[in-house]
């Protein structure tokens, strides 16, 4: 089966990320694909270049940039909602005049039209809110 | 662009509307949909059913009326518009009070229309 999955929930004050990353483990184990994860709300958060864990967390980021590369699933992060929560892509940095992208290189910014294709093109979409 | 077939999309907002922009986003993931000429209904339920209220004005919070975004669905050719009835009941509003059309379900009827659709999104 074609799973997309949409991230909704912050990595940091919510159990979303971590359940969407294990739920991505456990269905591509089980011999599922999935080729986009899309990012929206405070999810957007999980492609946070900046954002550091504390000794003995898990980085939620980390976790979804080794699936992706392993796996061929693109990460696909809400560039309006990113930009919103101060998640910024080169170009909105230079637009915006900030120090520098604060967007992991590897989560693509797109338009909301990419999640709706990745709902026309899947057989699931999972969603996971905070 | 690919085709929605016999897919439509249910966006399901549940929290109150000026509490959080996810409700707004929401709203426009309805908005993208529909100009993929995908079927979109909207269910207002729990909180969500605020964001029904006639009169709104998010000015003094320095947030986007949600009035204007509840036009925008009507001006994309979202009609589809239900709130749950014991949601409203609950809050004392009226659907008949309410500014826009909607169609007043039971639980029962709730369940069915999430049931009905392939795509569910929630704020």
């Amino acid at each position: 089966m074609m799973f997309a999955l949409l991230v909704q929930g912050s990595p940091t004050a919510s159990q979303a990320a971590g359940t969407a990353l294990r739920f991505a483990h456990a269905a591509i184990a089980a011999g599922h694909d999935i080729r986009r994860v899309f990012f929206f709300h405070d999810g957007v958060q999980s492609a946070n270049a900046y954002a550091t864990s504390a000794p003995g967390e898990a980085c939620c980021r980390d976790g979804w940039t080794t699936l992706a590369k392993r796996h061929d699933i693109e990460l696909a992060v809400c560039v309006t909602a990113a930009s919103r929560r101060g998640v910024a892509d080169a170009e909105q940095a230079a637009r915006q005049h900030l120090p520098g992208p604060s967007l992991h290189a590897d989560f693509a910014p797109v338009g909301l039209g990419q999640l709706v294709e990745a709902m026309l093109d899947c057989d699931r979409l999972i969603t996971f809110s905070g | 662009m690919s085709s929605s077939g016999d897919r439509s999309l249910l966006l399901l907002l549940r929290r109150p509307p000026y509490a959080a922009v996810d409700p707004a986003e929401t709203i426009d993931v309805g908005l993208v949909a529909a100009a993929f000429d995908l079927p979109v209904a909207v269910l207002f339920e729990g909180d969500g059913v605020w964001q029904l209220l006639a009169g709104q004005d998010g000015a003094p919070l320095g947030l986007r009326s949600h009035a204007k975004a509840l036009e925008a669905m009507l001006e994309h050719g979202i009609s589809a518009i239900y709130a749950c009835a014991q949601s409203l009941a609950e809050r004392g509003l009226d659907p008949g009070e309410l500014p826009l059309t909607v169609a007043s379900l039971s639980r029962i009827e709730v369940r069915d229309l999430i049931a009905a659709h392939a795509l569910v999104v929630s704020d």
